[in-house]
């Protein structure tokens, strides 16, 4: 009885401390958000002509994967109580994030030889910084999801889940405020 | 994994492809006057939610923490609208 409690009340400190790092990606992101906003009313004109070179097809094509991707993770999740049906999904997750990476590089190879153009340059620093950011998330949120389906562990599979989907959150917030509004 | 967690999750899936796909033609289509901006903005929030009500299986969970977590979208989302109302007003 004594050790079920312990494992409870160490189940819910897991829990507040995913929470914690839930919330601290979620204020981080949140402030590189308002920052693009505050500053695309400041210079509204520079901004509208920087995303005349965007490709939203392209991010749309982003969109759909890792909204695929998401529902991989989120089937992953539903079954972690049976450890040997959670590889297929983790690692189809984890190869749509990569295709995600991939999509987005090539995104940038057409995109970057505008960061030096004076007039666009505040605009193309905060896209690079922000979507650079949440790159770096999906890449190791990517890798992370391939380690947890090499050795699942029921702990780990929340863990991953709930931080591969803050992470699709942030990209469904940020794609139309930074491609469109 | 019951039948009916499976159906709600497919039937989520299918929304927010739907409205994936519907945010991508009206952004393409209609430019970037207000009201396609609005929808667009509106459609993300609705994608916003979905993520966390279902594919985070929060449904359940302590409003405060549901309640939290919807607020992140809805703050930001409405942010780029005022800020595209400023820019169209002055």
């Amino acid at each position: 009885m004594a050790f079920d409690a312990t494992t409870h009340k160490d189940a819910d400190d897991d829990q507040l401390l995913l929470w914690i790092l839930v919330w601290s990606e979620l204020v981080a992101f949140g402030i590189l958000i308002v920052a693009f906003v505050i500053l695309s009313g400041f210079h509204a004109e520079a901004f509208d002509l920087a995303r005349l070179h965007l490709r939203p097809g392209l991010a749309a094509a982003n969109t759909a994967i890792l909204l695929v991707s998401g529902y991989q993770v989120a089937l992953a999740m539903r079954r972690r109580d049976e450890l040997s049906r959670v590889r297929r999904p983790l690692v189809i997750a984890a190869l749509l994030g990569f295709a995600f990476v991939a999509v987005k590089l090539f995104e940038y190879w057409g995109e970057v030889r505008y960061a030096g153009d004076a007039t666009l340059n505040t605009f193309f620093e905060l896209y690079f910084l922000i979507t650079g950011f949440h790159l770096l998330h999906v890449l190791f949120g990517g890798v992370a999801l391939l380690l947890i389906a090499w050795r699942p562990a029921r702990e780990n599979i929340l863990l991953i889940a709930t931080l591969w989907h803050v992470i699709d959150l942030v990209w469904l917030v940020m794609f139309p405020i930074l491609y469109l509004a | 994994m019951t039948r009916r967690e499976t159906e709600a999750l497919v039937g989520a899936f299918a929304a927010l492809l739907t409205l994936a796909i519907g945010g991508a033609v009206v952004s393409a289509l209609a430019g970037d006057t207000l009201v396609p901006v609005a929808a667009v903005l509106v459609m993300a929030f609705a994608k916003g939610r979905f993520i966390i009500l279902d594919f985070m299986d929060l449904r359940d969970s302590p409003s405060i923490l549901r309640t939290a977590l919807i607020a992140w979208p809805c703050v930001l989302l409405f942010a780029a609208f005022a800020r595209s109302i400023t820019v169209a007003l002055f």
